[in-house]
């Protein structure tokens, strides 16, 4: 009986983190993720195999530019690179794109919004390109996620427990409706405070008349 | 027969979404999508297009704190300068949302109804000269339950719907009219 009920909890907890990271509450840092499987294939590199490896490190980091756009400043000579997967903005619209491509041959940028929609914007026809800069300290690990989640869980399971207490003080038997209420609504606002708390975004306006396409070559 | 075959013959010819496109941009619009109309701030819920009357059906589903609207609306495209579509994740903003969501249309609907009760228990108590009263048993529960599915019902139903509708939102703005405007491409 205990066993069914422990296995019962850990189907429950699966679920509920499949969820949470189905829905993005739970969000992993590709980049970071990149950055650590950067850094182990550099090593490895290193100790291993090192000039084929080199080679091919050199060649992923010639797509990643190749994808990128480069954009230089005509007064002073800085060059910003964008990314793919970058968050812009676009004139005036609110609507956050990801940066996927840039295109020389129309001179224009692809971008996506969600799985489902993907636009292309002639960059002659672009008067400001906001880009977004998160610093990397301010952006909440997986960890404080899951934590914010507990907290969030606890939180709401005893606020659940007294007004349920509170509702029938003399003759309380829980029927546990509010405390699994508070528990479910505390476990996806915890996330949401903590990414609240902590995450610092600015936009950084790009006046695409100032600035030019540059190549490296 | 008849009624069937052109029942058949519309739903063939009306269709679930819109394809809008502009050079290489082509963007469809889906059934349940959210768009804006012309200057009009409502968020509506596209339900289809229709190529040969060459309008477009949308539902207007508003809270209105003791009951919910619902309104099917028909628009000729003639007459829309201006579509926006709404583009962030509503789903996921409806999967976190519609459970408080769903008290915030229940407790206002149930205040009336428990005064109904009320009124409804005092005339039992009056008639029958019982003391302890069971709204759930007996001629009482022939005006609670009803209420209480009605509501529950009604909870469930526009929860959902209402939850994708909250905050800003990003909005693409596709014209049908004027120099940068965008062309129907449902084949």
């Amino acid at each position: 009986m205990r066993t069914s009920r422990s296995l019962l909890f850990c189907l429950f907890l699966t679920a509920v983190m499949i969820g949470l990271v189905k829905t993005d509450v739970i969000e992993f840092q590709n980049q970071g993720i990149h950055a650590q499987t950067q850094e182990i294939i550099d090593l490895l590199a290193r100790i291993i195999l090192d000039d084929e490896s080199s080679s091919e490190l050199e060649k992923e980091q010639e797509d990643l530019l190749q994808n990128s756009m480069l954009l230089k400043n005509n007064i002073d000579g800085e060059v910003i690179v964008v990314q793919p997967y970058a968050l812009i903005m676009i004139d005036d619209q609110d609507i956050e794109f990801q940066f996927k491509v840039y295109n020389p041959n129309e001179n224009s940028i692809i971008v996506t919004k969600g799985t489902n929609l993907e636009m292309e914007y002639k960059l002659s026809e672009i008067n400001i390109l906001k880009l977004n800069t998160v610093s990397k300290k301010s952006t909440p690990t997986t960890e404080q996620f899951i934590v914010g989640g507990l907290v969030g869980t606890i939180v709401g399971a005893i606020i659940g427990f007294a007004a349920e207490a509170n509702s029938k003080p003399d003759t309380y038997i829980s029927s546990g409706g509010l405390v699994i209420g508070g528990c479910a609504l505390g476990m996806f606002a915890g996330p949401y405070v903590l990414k609240s708390l902590q995450s610092s975004e600015g936009w950084m306006e790009i006046y695409l008349a100032e600035w030019s396409v540059w190549s490296p070559e | 027969m008849r009624i069937i075959i052109s029942l058949i013959v519309f739903n063939m010819l009306s269709a679930n979404t819109l394809e809008i496109s502009r050079g290489n941009n082509r963007v469809e619009i889906q059934k349940g999508q959210q768009i804006k109309i012309n200057k009009d701030n409502r968020k509506l819920f596209f339900q289809g297009y229709n190529p040969v009357s060459n309008t477009i059906t949308v539902k207007d589903i508003s809270y209105k704190i003791f009951y919910t609207k619902r309104e099917k609306l028909e628009f000729g495209l003639s007459e829309i300068d201006n579509i926006q579509l709404r583009v962030d994740d509503t789903f996921k903003q409806a999967a976190l949302l519609w459970y408080p969501n769903l008290y915030v249309h229940v407790v206002p609907q149930s205040l009336p109804a428990g005064l109904i009760i009320g009124v409804a228990a005092g005339i039992y108590v009056g008639i029958t000269g019982e003391e302890h009263i069971d709204p759930t048993k007996g001629a009482l529960s022939f005006i609670f339950f009803p209420m209480m599915i009605y509501i529950m019902g009604n909870g469930f139903i526009n929860s959902w719907p209402t939850a994708k509708k909250y905050g800003k939102g990003e909005w693409l703005s596709i014209p049908l009219k004027g120099s940068n405007a965008w062309e129907i491409a449902n084949e």
